[in-house]
């Protein structure tokens, strides 16, 4: 075993490596503590310590360490697109979709994708930001399937409290659309030109979108 | 021989600053240890994006540079400080490419080979990935970086050691142990923010937060219609994951009670990464976790006749 350094080490860059490190553990501090909903006085450090924190991918942001609050944010949305056809069909974004019709994130990555989208949309809208996550989804289907898509739809499944399910646990989770509305995120027509090629998304109006769950079109998650 | 700082302002600041690096020595191997369970954890993290790629990346991908570089912009993010290679192409072949060299800087780094220029390397593919990658990322990426980073103050010797690196073995035993400090601090701070963050929400008061988890298709193990019946379980899943965490700052915060929070540790990481589907953050914080495997011992002729009180 080691019994200690001989006089070889240098003290003095000892001394940097410890100052570097104690620089780092307050900007990890102050980066995480800013993760729920950083203060003025957090948002100017995080802007202070930016070239550090993003530099070297230490930011922290809305990662979701808290693994769930049960807030809205936490639910991942799940996407569909409508055929030609008229028929609505999920885009294959690594979910798991279970024997009893529930549908689980654990392998998919779109779930970060997905709070950062709602971020997006819920704190500081910016149409040409979501338009820009929703064509890279239609982008991705249509080279996948090789088929036209002609609207994209990001809604948030029925997701219950204890005593919602309560409330339908005989019928199952299908049941649950009869008893918490589905919320409908974001909704979009593409827009093509005489050639076919996509120029764009058109937003749907919230009086324009339909409230049927995804799940019940299709007749469960494929 | 001790320590012996050659001036008093090194002296003090090692010795205030130094996060417990005078006066303790830890067993040579357990950076070895640590440095292969980080290195095998970003091994797996850098797989799982393999059979993916086209999902994401590619001039097909959700995430076409076009897409992620507006991201950018709207998060008023300075593409300098978004810094990557990757920005430059959108072939899928450069993708796959930087994975495979990943890989390789990762296993050199696993086997010791290169020492801290393998590191350094790992590293700075981890961190160009990251950044293109920043809207599909989690905790796990930070984290990883963080952990690999604490390799550059001292890698340790390789897992085939020569002559040569088995006689540096005393002459970095410092930085080793900063190594190993600094890898316990952060897993400490890791885990406290995370459980700071938990309680700052009604549902991990209340016995609410495993149902969900579950709920929202979260977890690994655990899905509504099995809970529903088991509304205790579900409470005591719920305290129970908080309850670990607890326990596992409180224990590894000293040297009596360490082993008691290495097996709380492993059951809070297990809560992560199963329980919720943070499996990959869960994998690397076990990983990180491997730096408190050895207790620290005091150095011959200093703190000889007092017991170790601190571990982290």
């Amino acid at each position: 075993m080691s019994t200690g350094p001989d006089e070889s080490q240098q003290p003095r860059s000892l001394s940097l490596v410890c100052a570097a490190l104690w620089f780092h553990w307050l900007a990890i501090v102050i980066a995480l503590s800013a993760n729920l909903a950083p203060s003025m006085l957090q948002g100017k450090l995080i802007a202070l310590l930016s070239p550090y924190l993003f530099g070297t991918h230490q930011s922290y942001g809305a990662i979701p360490l808290e693994l769930t609050h049960g807030q809205p944010i936490d639910f991942t949305l799940f996407v569909t697109v409508q055929g030609q056809d008229g028929a609505w069909h999920a885009v294959d974004l690594g979910q798991q979709n279970h024997a009893d019709g529930s549908i689980g994130w654990q392998r998919s990555r779109w779930a970060a994708l997905s709070r950062n989208f709602r971020t997006v949309a819920q704190l500081a809208p910016d149409a040409e930001v979501l338009a820009e996550i929703a064509l890279g989804v239609v982008r991705y289907q249509e080279a996948q399937t090789r088929r036209q898509v002609a609207a994209i739809r990001l809604s948030q499944l029925p997701t219950p409290s204890y005593d919602e399910y309560a409330a339908v646990a005989d019928a199952g989770p299908t049941a649950l659309a009869e008893i918490i509305d589905p919320v409908v995120v974001y909704e979009a027509v593409v827009i093509r030109d005489d050639h076919g090629g996509i120029t764009g998304l058109l937003p749907r109006e919230d009086a324009a979108r339909t409230a049927t769950p995804p799940i019940h079109e299709s007749g469960g998650p494929s | 021989m001790r320590y012996q700082p050659k001036t008093k302002f090194t002296d003090r600041f090692v010795k205030w600053f130094g996060v417990g690096l005078v006066g303790y020595r830890y067993w040579p191997g357990a950076v070895v240890i640590y440095r292969v369970a980080i290195t095998l954890a970003a091994l797996i993290w850098a797989a799982s994006f393999v059979h993916e790629l086209p999902r994401w990346f590619g001039p097909y991908g959700i995430l076409t540079r076009g897409t992620a570089s507006l991201l950018l912009e709207y998060e008023e993010i300075p593409r300098w400080q978004s810094w990557s290679p990757l920005w430059w192409t959108d072939a899928l072949t450069a993708y796959y490419g930087w994975l495979a060299i990943m890989g390789v800087c990762l296993a050199l780094t696993l086997l010791g080979i290169g020492g801290r220029w393998s590191v350094l390397a790992a590293l700075l593919m981890l961190i160009g990935w990251a950044h293109r990658a920043t809207w599909i990322t989690g905790p796990v990426e930070p984290a990883l970086v963080a952990f690999l980073g604490f390799l550059l103050i001292d890698p340790g010797p390789p897992l085939l050691p020569t002559a040569r690196t088995a006689a540096a073995v005393d002459r970095t035993a410092l930085r080793r142990d900063l190594t190993i400090r600094a890898a316990r601090i952060h897993w400490w701070i890791l885990v406290a923010a995370g459980l700071l963050s938990q309680l700052a929400g009604l549902v991990w008061w209340r016995g609410e937060g495993v149902w969900w988890l579950a709920a929202a298709g979260h977890s690994w193990l655990l899905r509504m219609p099995g809970l529903f019946d088991h509304p205790l379980l579900i409470n005591a899943l719920t305290h129970g994951m908080i309850s670990v965490q607890l326990l596992a700052l409180w224990w590894l915060a000293t040297n009596r009670w360490r082993v008691a929070g290495i097996l709380a540790g492993i059951l809070s990481c297990a809560a992560i990464g199963l329980v919720a589907d943070q499996t990959l953050y869960g994998l690397l914080l076990l990983a990180g976790l491997t730096s408190y495997g050895n207790g620290p011992v005091a150095v011959r002729g200093q703190n000889q006749s007092q017991p170790t009180k601190e571990s982290v």
